[in-house]
């Protein structure tokens, strides 16, 4: 894949295309880790109709990565219809998330919805470690105490 | 001979950048480029229109090619992409909705 992926990236630079693009919905988030370079305040945030314009944009100039990050997506309640919308636009979505919010549920509408990649921080294998540095006591627990994760295995296998 | 619809496959990402459309497997992280033919088809491909009349009305009058050789490899190329699950490929018209929509807008 590298070499495509190679040649795809180089076209899309020849071209002067954004062909990766990070797209932060929210500053909130459910944690608050020591290392963030957010201060997880609220200062507001795009509309559903702002962002839907700017994925439209975004897929007029080229963009096709969409990594969707924030703050913690989730948190917005109408995370899943902008996925929804992106994915009718045909991205390639990636989300970054904490994924204390994600059960079986959510883990299987983003499967069903055709994310590609979902990423979730986890700091450590002890607790202590992890939770001193999302600074949100059993934050590692949450996501290691059934059902949750084995429900969100089964639901992101594909 | 029969004809055939081509559908764009409904879970895929996809972007035409200039002449080329980069197509991404969602399930498996495939990752395929069709040149300018490939793109054409991938355009044309609304699950309602022929093969035939693609063929016809799009390929032939843009490349110098007779309609009979170009359906035939038309045919060929499809089925190839059926194969990898980029289009769906029947004998009758596709109705599902993103084959009907149209394609993610071009960049140039």
């Amino acid at each position: 894949m590298s070499t495509l992926l190679d040649h795809v990236i180089d076209r899309a630079q020849a071209l002067k295309l954004p062909i990766s693009v990070q797209f932060d919905l929210t500053y909130r988030c459910n944690e608050r880790c020591v290392h963030c370079y957010l201060d997880h305040d609220d200062h507001g945030e795009l509309s559903t109709h702002e962002v839907e314009d700017v994925l439209d944009q975004l897929a007029a100039a080229g963009t096709l990565f969409l990594i969707f990050s924030g703050g913690e997506l989730l948190l917005r309640t109408d995370f899943f219809e902008l996925l929804e919308y992106a994915r009718a636009l045909r991205f390639d979505v990636k989300l970054k998330t904490n994924a204390l919010l994600i059960r079986e549920a959510e883990a299987t509408r983003i499967r069903d919805l055709g994310v590609r990649q979902v990423q979730v921080s986890i700091y450590s294998h002890r607790a202590e470690i992890h939770d001193a540095i999302t600074k949100v006591p059993g934050s590692l627990e949450s996501l290691e105490s059934p059902p949750s994760v084995s429900s969100r295995r089964r639901a992101f296998a594909c | 001979m029969t004809d055939l619809y081509i559908a764009r496959g409904d879970r895929l990402a996809a972007r035409t950048l200039a002449s080329e459309t980069v197509i991404l497997r969602p399930d498996d992280s495939g990752l395929y480029v069709l040149n300018e033919i490939g793109t054409i088809l991938w355009d044309a491909a609304d699950g309602t229109t022929p093969l035939a009349t693609i063929v016809e009305q799009v390929i032939c009058p843009r490349f110098d090619v007779d309609a009979k050789t170009a359906l035939h490899d038309a045919i060929e190329f499809v089925q190839g992409l059926r194969d990898h699950h980029i289009l769906n490929v029947s004998d009758r018209p596709v109705t599902s909705h993103a084959a009907a929509a149209p394609p993610a807008e071009t960049a140039s």
